[in-house]
């Protein structure tokens, strides 16, 4: 019966351009001298542009390339996680929505899910298009709490990392950077779970509070302090 | 059927979920959830905002000239190893593809058709758990603000457009072969599959729902063909189609 309906069959497997613009958030072209938003170079891209793609190419290819060496720890391996980045990205422009997403988002974190495959022999290799649409999902929920983000200078992020106590610092950087589950890095650090979670919890509450501030911030980092992370 | 995380479990799993320390197959789920729930899960979202910010915290890298190059070649590439397929594609609209299928149906035959067919589900259905899904279903159902009438050699079914999101409904399909799943389709009107999600449960007596990864915007069409677990690409031909326009 599953070959009952011949008559009707999918195209060839050739990704293909939207026929129509896509909405974005930022359409109107930027003044005279300004780059244009991602939005603008999305729509672009979608349109088949390949200058666009440079463009995004020449915004965020330091951040990526950084991202990638951090985890691989080999420069060569990191360019060649990139450039199959920028060609994922490529690929599945189609399915990105710009009113939803972000493109800095998105694109990081397919660098690190490939990144993350390349060195992670010890567990099941991930299915890198299903980590690509996962990768298009998660870049769509923190839009919201990223408009603040945006705004906060590299070296202040840096600076609130430095800033974190060792233990809630490793534990980010084994996940993150490194690709462990909370129960890996448990196991790593010989702490029961729990308290791995709770390092986490603790360490992006102190991040969030030192970046963007918030009056209920430091009383509820030290409510997780008193408990160890658990809420 | 799969039980669906709740707002709490999210919330729970934010900071896990934020600097990817969960399983795939969890970390799926949490991002289909904040996709499609309605509930703000803001420390979620802002802790997931303080994670994309990290790999700001490493030294800068400076990529070798090599690489935009390479990048470029490749897309340049890609470009025109697809641009024969994009004559077909305007040579061949999606519709004449579509053409033996049933076309959209009007809402309200629609609507009275899923709340008769979920009505049968009641007999067919015994599991209590599945019984309280009906529940649910009946009340998107009417609240469902369009229905697509979906059909097919596997059975019927119909998709919901509702605030919720979009959901697919079927009584009755049935089994995919053995080590198959169904997986779900929206496709575009170059005709290209977009995968939105699978269905496991399929099989005389079961009511199916799944709620799809994305919305109808830009879809021509849906489709369900059965896979041997989740795929990018269809590999056979539909079980199920429906027309979306």
């Amino acid at each position: 019966m599953f070959r009952s309906a011949a008559s009707f069959t999918f195209r060839p497997a050739l990704p293909l351009p939207t026929s129509r613009p896509p909405a974005v958030r930022d359409s109107q072209p930027g003044a005279p001298g300004m780059l244009p938003s991602d939005a603008d170079l999305v729509q672009r891209i979608k349109a088949g542009d390949t200058n666009a793609l440079g463009e995004v190419y020449d915004r965020y290819a330091s951040l990526a390339l950084a991202t990638a060496r951090r985890v691989l720890g080999d420069p060569a391996a990191a360019e060649d996680v990139v450039h199959d980045a920028f060609v994922g990205m490529w690929r599945r422009m189609s399915q990105f929505d710009a009113d939803r997403g972000s493109l800095r988002s998105w694109l990081l974190t397919m660098v690190r899910n490939r990144a993350i495959d390349r060195i992670r022999a010890r567990r099941p290799q991930l299915d890198l298009d299903q980590a690509d649409e996962l990768a298009l999902l998660r870049s769509e929920a923190a839009t919201t709490a990223d408009e603040a983000m945006k705004r906060i200078a590299t070296g202040d992020v840096r600076a609130a990392v430095d800033r974190l106590p060792s233990e809630q610092r490793r534990a980010v950087e084994l996940a993150y950077f490194e690709g462990y589950t909370y129960r890996e890095i448990a196991s790593i650090t010989g702490v029961p779970e729990g308290t791995a979670s709770g390092r986490l919890r603790l360490a992006l509450s102190k991040l969030r509070g030192a970046l963007v501030g918030s009056e209920a911030a430091p009383e509820y980092v030290a409510r997780l302090e008193q408990s160890g992370g658990h809420r | 059927m799969t039980p669906r995380l709740e707002c709490g479990d999210v919330d729970a799993l934010a900071a896990e979920y934020a600097v990817g320390a969960l399983e795939p197959s969890m970390e799926r789920e949490i991002a289909v959830h904040l996709r499609t729930c309605p509930a703000p899960h803001t420390e979620t979202r802002e802790w997931l905002a303080v994670a994309e910010r990290l790999p700001d915290s490493l030294d800068a890298a400076e990529p070798s000239p090599a690489l935009r190059n390479r990048i470029m070649r490749t897309i340049t590439r890609l470009e025109q190893e697809r641009a024969p397929a994009r004559t077909e594609a305007h040579g061949r609209p999606v519709r004449g593809r579509f053409g033996w299928f049933s076309q959209r149906v009007a809402s309200g035959v629609a609507l009275a058709a899923v709340v008769l067919a979920l009505a049968v589900g009641v007999r067919l259905v015994q599991l209590e758990q599945q019984t309280a899904e009906r529940e649910q279903l009946l009340r998107a159902v009417a609240a469902a603000e369009a229905t697509y009438a979906v059909t097919g050699p596997a059975g019927e079914g119909w998709i919901l457009e509702t605030e919720q999101g979009v959901l697919f409904v079927a009584a009755d399909l049935e089994a995919p072969p053995p080590d198959h799943i169904y997986e779900l389709w929206l496709l575009d009107r170059q005709g290209q599959p977009i995968p939105v999600g699978v269905l496991t449960d399929a099989g005389e007596g079961v009511l199916s729902t799944v709620r799809l990864d994305r919305d109808l915007g830009g879809a021509a069409a849906f489709a369900v063909t059965a896979e041997r677990g989740r795929v990018e690409r269809p590999t056979t031909d539909p079980v199920l189609v429906a027309s979306l326009e």
